[in-house]
């Protein structure tokens, strides 16, 4: 049996159409992330998304679909121009935007802000919120903790000056792509990343203890399947940096 | 007049191949700027990669999760071409491949210059010791990914320089080695294939496997040697019955259908009786 050339064209097309449709209808089909954050587990909280799990890459839109907030409530929490909103901002972008603030605004403050405008548990670090978020937050949720209020209290960056408008502009960038201006250590990465960091093996072991697991493990990954908190561990690990 | 008619579907079906791969890389830059063509993927050049799904392999099963960039579009399109592979072999890389079909148009400005000295510049000895070189590109390829579960070959790799030549996170060493590919395809036909192509590598095993192969019939061969002329991988089909060369591409430049000048005597075929040899 031949199999000419024509033949061997329409072959070649008919096998990609046939392996690539179905993939598509069987739903194997996954051209990016799925960008859904992991959700509680404590049972009364079980359907309900983690904010923690808020990743950098994350753009305002998704975050305001997936949290069912308003983007313009979004947008005025973070002291951003509406006219921007149409930019695919992503939620690491606030870093380069509050750059000269003085204080850390970034990632972890849009995971608190949510967190705290809905109600959720969250970890409470050393990020700051701009005056609107805290003014939002206050307003929307009557439940606030003490502590949750002292953190506000305490944590409140006031004034919009140092707000780099300049940063503003569509990313587009792949999310494991760092800049300079980023930690070497962000969600992207790998446990081999450390190793190339300089982080030895002991060091590692001793932040997250436990030895260290296969070297092509994504750090975030592991933190969230053992129950660790992925922020401290970051930021415990780019400190030996 | 007929034999130029056929030779020319493998050339529709590349140019299919590379205008899709472009328009999606391109649109995947208007998306990124609020434009793009809606009906159109926007997916990144390696979630639609059939490399990335083998790279991922070793990730997916120690860690369950895909390397960096990789997704499982990657895999089934590993699965699609591995699929094409046992029937028919390499036909990835002489009828799919973008990069390879980008080469193979360079390289006829080449054809053009040098004539019937194009694609014999390198000696014989030399070029059969450069062509393992691919397969240490390989082993290197798979080992640093697996180990580093990060897609690092793309810092080196002409394909993404060629489909993303525009963005600024293309690494200046994968847009030297675009610019060293296009220069010696005006000299070599296919070099990144036949030098240097991890992916080629390990598909061109199948050919040895491969349930439809290359076969010169003997009794009607008239040793005219056309078909080792027009082979772009330099393979000496005259002195062989079956091609299981890990280098040939099942383009069909050496077959009836193309430069050979008798009929039914070099095809892919399966299934022939030894005696009709």
């Amino acid at each position: 049996m031949k199999i000419k050339a024509k033949t061997m064209g329409i072959l070649i097309l008919a096998i990609f159409v046939i392996g690539t449709g179905s993939a598509m209808a069987t739903g194997l089909w996954a051209t990016e992330s799925k960008k859904i954050p992991s959700k509680y587990e404590e049972t009364n909280l079980q359907d309900t998304y983690n904010p923690a799990d808020i990743r950098g890459s994350y753009e305002f839109s998704e975050v305001a679909k997936l949290f069912e907030i308003d983007m313009a409530t979004l947008f005025e929490a973070f002291g951003l121009p509406p006219e921007a909103m149409k930019d695919n901002l992503q939620s690491k972008d606030l870093e380069s935007i509050y750059e000269n603030a003085g204080v850390e605004i970034g990632n972890k403050s849009v995971q608190i802000f949510v967190a705290l405008y809905k109600g959720l548990p969250i970890e409470l670090d050393g990020s700051f919120l701009p005056e609107p978020a805290v003014d939002i937050i206050i307003a929307e949720n009557e439940n606030l903790t003490e502590e949750e209020r002292t953190y506000l209290t305490t944590h409140t960056y006031v004034g919009t000056e140092a707000i780099n408008t300049d940063n503003i502009i569509p990313e587009g960038t792949d999310p494991a792509v760092t800049s300079d201006s980023e930690p070497i250590i962000n969600g992207a990465a790998t446990f081999q990343v450390l190793l190339d960091a300089g982080i030895t093996k002991e060091e590692i072991k001793k932040i997250i203890g436990a030895p260290m697991p296969l070297s092509n493990k994504s750090l975030k990954d592991y933190c969230n399947e053992e129950g660790l908190s992925f922020t401290q561990v970051k930021d415990q690990l780019n400190a030996l940096i | 007049m007929e034999k130029s008619r056929k030779k020319k579907i493998r050339v529709y079906v590349q140019i299919f191949f590379f205008l899709l791969i472009a328009l999606i890389a391109v649109n995947k830059t208007l998306a990124e700027t609020g434009g793009g063509i809606s009906f159109l993927s926007t997916a990144s050049i390696h979630a639609i990669c059939p490399f990335g799904g083998v790279v991922t392999l070793y990730n997916l099963f120690t860690v369950g999760t895909f390397v960096q960039k990789i997704h499982s579009a990657a895999v089934v399109l590993m699965g699609v071409v591995f699929f094409l592979a046992i029937l028919f072999g390499t036909v990835f890389c002489g009828w799919i491949c973008p990069l390879g079909s980008f080469q193979e148009w360079i390289g006829k400005i080449g054809h053009k210059i040098f004539k019937r000295k194009y694609n014999h510049f390198v000696p014989v000895k030399i070029d059969k010791v450069l062509r393992y070189f691919r397969y240490f590109v390989l082993g290197m390829t798979v080992f640093v990914i697996a180990r580093s579960g990060q897609l690092l070959f793309e810092n080196i790799d002409p394909y993404n320089a060629l489909f993303k030549f525009w963005a600024e996170e293309v690494a200046t060493p994968a847009l030297v080695i675009l610019g060293l590919t296009i220069l010696f395809s005006l000299f070599v036909e296919r070099p990144w294939c036949k030098y240097a192509c991890p992916y080629g590598a390990l598909l061109g095993l199948t050919n040895k496997i491969s349930i439809f192969k290359i076969k010169r019939l003997k009794t009607t061969c008239i040793s005219c040697n056309k078909c080792d002329q027009t082979c772009p991988m330099n393979i000496d089909v005259s002195n062989q019955e079956v091609i299981k060369d890990n280098q040939c591409i099942r383009c069909y430049e050496c077959t009836s259908e193309a430069s050979c000048p008798v009929a039914d005597t070099v095809n892919l075929e399966v299934g022939r009786k030894k005696n009709e040899n």
